[in-house]
């Protein structure tokens, strides 16, 4: 058998605890959020590949920050560009989906990643494939 | 009756592609087309066998590729589709001989003569009184002949394997060639290898038409040669370099082996016989 008492302290227990924590929710200063800050732009987002070789794509990249970052492909870690705002015309090889990510030059903190998706362009089924390479004369 | 003989070859050639073109067209509708037009320009050799004759170089090389439903044409060969998977096909394919360039040149009567002379078999000639040894050589112009037969073809990854029969079609020598090729292709975007190794079977009749001595080659048979059956392998090497999307640079070599029965022929001074160009290839 409950005593009214207690539930009078189970009902508002909830309401007690959110007094309590809200003023903290809505006065706490919000963290600084680096990758919020960083803007990454990177067009086409599709590799179309012809067949089951690699796919070479043109890139335009554009990205903003604060402070210095730099743009790396992340399947060989090379870095691409560095600079606070850059615009890129870049010629990628793609054997596999390639991840560009922004980091801070600073400390290498990861700022903002773009996935570039590489396809392969599906074969007319009713197409033959042809029976010699058109650069192999003779 | 000799005009019904003269007539068979032309007569079969024709039922052959009457019977693949029906079949194309009795395919189901909606094939694709897939054509290109290539023009190589640049420099390029293919080196004489015989004696006494220069190589011959070339600049413009005419390429053509044409893919209609199961239909093809790969520059002077025609294929017919019987089956097509992924890594299977099964063709019914003519094709140009070129090996009458074998015996090409400004004289073959000078690279008989010269053979003639330099050989160390014992040959006898018929020559008589008034009669120069140039008198009693009169070899015959060997024809270039087209071929029927089936082709399969295995692909897997970069690798390519094919094996083909042909027949004479073309009444020329009546003989066959069986070849096989295996062809390792390694393309990069803009840039691209292809090795092919060969080997092909000329029976008796084939080899003897363009690898031998003709009755008709000396007067009253003088002199007679017949190498049989021959294997005659070869290497190829095919580079593609890509300048513009519709522009590449392509520099191709093939060396095939002759025989070394064909030198008892006495036309024959080497063995190896060198195909290569090299320059740009336009596309369309």
């Amino acid at each position: 058998m409950v005593s009214p008492m207690r539930q009078t302290r189970r009902r508002y227990l909830p309401m007690t605890l959110a007094m309590l924590f809200c003023p903290a929710m809505l006065f706490a200063s919000p963290q600084p959020d680096k990758a919020a800050a960083a803007m990454l732009k990177v067009a086409p987002a599709l590799c179309v590949a012809q067949d089951e070789g690699p796919c070479q794509i043109r890139l335009q990249v554009m990205w903003r920050h604060a402070a210095a970052a730099c743009l790396y492909r992340t399947d060989n870690n090379q870095m691409l560009g560095c600079g606070l705002q850059q615009q890129l015309d870049l010629n990628l090889t793609l054997s596999a989906n390639l991840t560009l990510e922004l980091r801070a030059a600073a400390d290498g903190a990861p700022l903002k990643q773009k996935v570039i998706r590489r396809m392969q362009q599906l074969k007319d089924s009713d197409a033959l494939t042809p029976r010699r390479l058109s650069w192999s004369l003779f | 009756m000799t005009a019904l003989v003269s007539v068979l070859p032309l007569l079969r050639w024709s039922l052959f592609w009457l019977l693949a073109v029906f079949c194309g067209f009795a395919a189901k509708a909606g094939a694709s087309t897939q054509s290109q037009f290539i023009l190589g320009i640049g420099y390029g050799q293919y080196s004489s066998v015989l004696h006494a004759q220069p190589n011959r170089s070339f600049n413009l090389l005419p390429r053509w590729q044409i893919y209609y439903d199961r239909f093809y044409m790969e520059n002077l060969d025609l294929g017919f589709n019987l089956l097509e998977t992924q890594h299977w096909s099964v063709d019914l394919t003519t094709k140009q001989s070129f090996d009458a360039l074998l015996t090409r040149g400004g004289g073959l009567r000078d690279s008989l003569l010269t053979g003639l002379v330099s050989t160390s078999k014992p040959i006898l000639l018929p020559i008589g009184h008034g009669n120069s040894l140039s008198d009693i050589i009169t070899p015959a112009k060997r024809h270039f002949s087209y071929l029927g037969g089936a082709t399969v073809l295995y692909r897997r990854a970069d690798w390519q394997f094919s094996s083909s029969v042909h027949q004479d079609i073309s009444n020329v020598h009546q003989g066959n060639e069986w070849q096989n090729s295996l062809s390792y292709r390694w393309q990069q975007p803009g840039f691209g290898v292809e090795l092919t190794g060969s080997i092909r079977r000329l029976d008796h009749n084939y080899s003897r038409y363009y690898l031998g001595v003709l009755p008709g080659d000396f007067t009253r048979n003088a002199y007679q040669y017949a190498p049989g059956s021959q294997w005659l392998p070869s290497v190829k090497v095919a580079l593609r370099l890509q300048l513009t999307s519709q522009m590449d640079f392509v520099a191709n070599w093939r060396r095939e082996y002759l025989p070394s029965a064909s030198l008892n022929s006495l036309y024959f001074a080497t063995l190896n016989q060198d195909l290569w160009f090299s320059g740009v290839t336009l596309r369309w």
